[in-house]
């Protein structure tokens, strides 16, 4: 890794016609640290991320990382400025090995990247005709690879067992330091397991911030998770 | 190299072999007509580089093939006629024209976002246009009757009969060994994941479009080169090189021999002029009608080509013969 990138987003906001997707969100993910978004269907954890990606332009605000604006960038350039991204699907190219799509995604030791992925015997398998939580795995080793400075990960662990689910844990958290890490996800056990400072959406805005525990324990939380918000 | 190269190189070979053997053997007509069916597989082959390596169909490939033929034309019979540099100039006029055709329509349409379907209609409608520029241009493409008179190919010397022959066995495999020895590393995969997914490959950090033109354009200029040559053969340039059924046919041409081989687009073309002179012998009419129902029946039974389909029907073959044994 070379070294994590610092996002901030500034009264960040999207609007689809008459829906608001995503309103006022101003946030910053510190250089080197990794939080959680967590939010129930619908409050705007992927199109934030669609934003920040380039996937998507905002309606409203801007996008600074490492304090340069990206904002109207395009997808590839936002890429080469260090920011990878998995998706919420698992996103590979089916017609190529495992190896290949790694060579694709480009620059690092292969075989490193394999090994710490669990991949080393899929080699030289086409990546169609994986096991979902194997194509899982290779899209973040995708990501791995190219020595981001800013990893945003969709819903990383849907689809995978406990046991993964803790690996990726453990992963994830040991590119503290390395590498900012932003994810996204519904699974509690996992987000408890990354405890990381948490960012809570609802309704397209940001509601609550801070480390994981004061997060679980924040009444207003239990309540949009409850449906009572 | 891994065996499928291997096996690549072998067939790829032993077809060059094959061609250039062939004059020994051949009569004067028949190596004249082969040479012309090999410059129609040039054409197939730039085809085949964009649409068998990118997945996207360009249903205009003839107006590229078109501007090559009459960019040479024009030059030779209007702009510098007589002159000793003016086949080259032919040369360089009709791919440069091809070219920059295929470089501002490829501009818009692939920077764009037009992709799929899409494309193809485009590209379908850009063919219509340049054949009604071909036929209502008349005071310089000559209009429905073309131009007449185009001179062989004179490079220092005229490059006629087995000569020219042998320059284009030499160019077409020139080109598609080139391509394959190009596509075969990271260049081949970024344009495989591309056609897997275009917007996984954007994240990656790939600026796709520029990708797409690159080759859509490097295809342009290959199938202009082979219009280009062509007309030096046959002397004539006329509105049916630039027209909807030359783009239908060229489509053909790959899907018979199976996109995406290079090779392929080769056999293809000569199995299918292989069966119009066999259709033609029996009704000079009925040639548009069958490769209609040819290519329905491609799409629909073999749509990975015909040496695809005579492959699994060996493996197939094999199998059920090792099951006996066994």
């Amino acid at each position: 890794m070379t070294g994590g990138g610092d996002l901030r987003t500034e009264g960040l906001g999207r609007r689809f016609g008459g829906l608001v997707a995503v309103e006022d969100v101003s946030v910053t993910f510190a250089a080197g640290g990794v939080s959680c978004v967590i939010g129930p269907n619908g409050a705007g954890k992927s199109t934030l991320l669609n934003m920040i990606c380039g996937a998507i332009a905002p309606s409203s605000g801007r996008i600074l990382f490492d304090g340069k604006p990206i904002n109207g960038l395009s997808r590839h350039a936002i890429a080469r400025a260090g920011i990878a991204r998995k998706f919420q699907v698992p996103s590979v190219f089916g017609s190529l090995t495992v190896a290949e799509n790694l060579a694709v995604a480009g620059g690092g030791d292969t075989e490193e990247v394999m090994a710490l992925t669990g991949l080393s015997g899929e080699r030289d398998t086409r990546a169609d005709v994986l096991a979902h939580g194997k194509k899982q795995w290779l899209e973040i080793a995708m990501g791995l690879i190219r020595k981001p400075r800013l990893l945003l990960l969709d819903e990383p662990t849907a689809g995978l067992s406990p046991e993964e689910t803790q690996a990726v844990a453990e992963l994830l958290l040991s590119l503290r330091g390395a590498c900012t890490v932003v994810v996204i996800d519904h699974d509690m056990h996992f987000v408890r397991a990354l405890s990381a400072r948490t960012v809570v959406m609802h309704q397209g805005r940001l509601v609550a911030e801070g480390d994981f525990a004061s997060i679980e324990r924040d009444p207003m939380v239990r309540d949009i998770y409850l449906g009572r918000a | 190299m891994t065996q499928r190269d291997k096996t690549w190189l072998f067939i790829t070979l032993a077809i060059m072999m094959a061609l250039t053997l062939y004059p020994a053997f051949g009569s004067f007509s028949g190596i004249s007509g082969l040479r012309d069916i090999l410059l129609f597989a040039l054409f197939a082959v730039s085809l085949d580089l964009f649409w068998g390596r990118t997945g996207i169909l360009s249903f205009g490939h003839a107006t590229f093939f078109g501007a090559g033929a009459y960019g040479m034309a024009v030059m030779t019979i209007h702009l510098a006629p007589g002159a000793a540099w003016s086949s080259l100039a032919g040369l360089a006029f009709g791919v440069g024209l091809a070219g920059v055709i295929a470089l501002a329509v490829g501009y818009f349409v692939i920077f764009g976002g037009v992709r799929g379907a899409y494309f193809t209609i485009v590209t379908l409608a850009l063919t219509l246009i340049a054949q009604q520029i071909a036929i209502g241009w008349s005071s310089v493409t000559g209009g429905d009757a073309g131009l007449i008179g185009v001179p062989p190919l004179t490079l220092g010397i005229p490059i006629t009969g087995k000569l020219f022959y042998y320059v284009v066995v030499g160019l077409l495999f020139a080109v598609v060994l080139a391509l394959w020895a190009g596509l075969r590393g990271q260049r081949g995969l970024v344009l495989r994941a591309i056609e897997d997914d275009e917007r996984k490959a954007q994240t990656l950090g790939y600026n796709t479009p520029l990708h797409l033109l690159a080759v859509f354009v490097l295809s342009g200029l290959i199938a202009g080169l082979a219009g280009a040559l062509y007309v030096t053969g046959t002397g004539f340039v006329a509105p049916d090189m630039i027209a909807l059924l030359l783009s239908t046919e060229v489509i053909m041409w790959v899907a018979v021999g199976g996109r995406g081989s290079l090779i392929g687009a080769v056999v293809g073309t000569m199995i299918v002029w292989r069966l119009q002179q066999e259709v033609s012998t029996l009704s000079a009419s009925a040639w548009p009608l069958f490769i209609g129902a040819f290519f329905l029946a491609m799409v629909f039974f073999f749509p990975d080509g015909l040496p695809a389909a005579a492959q699994k029907l060996w493996a197939r073959g094999k199998g059920m013969k090792e099951g006996r044994t066994a």
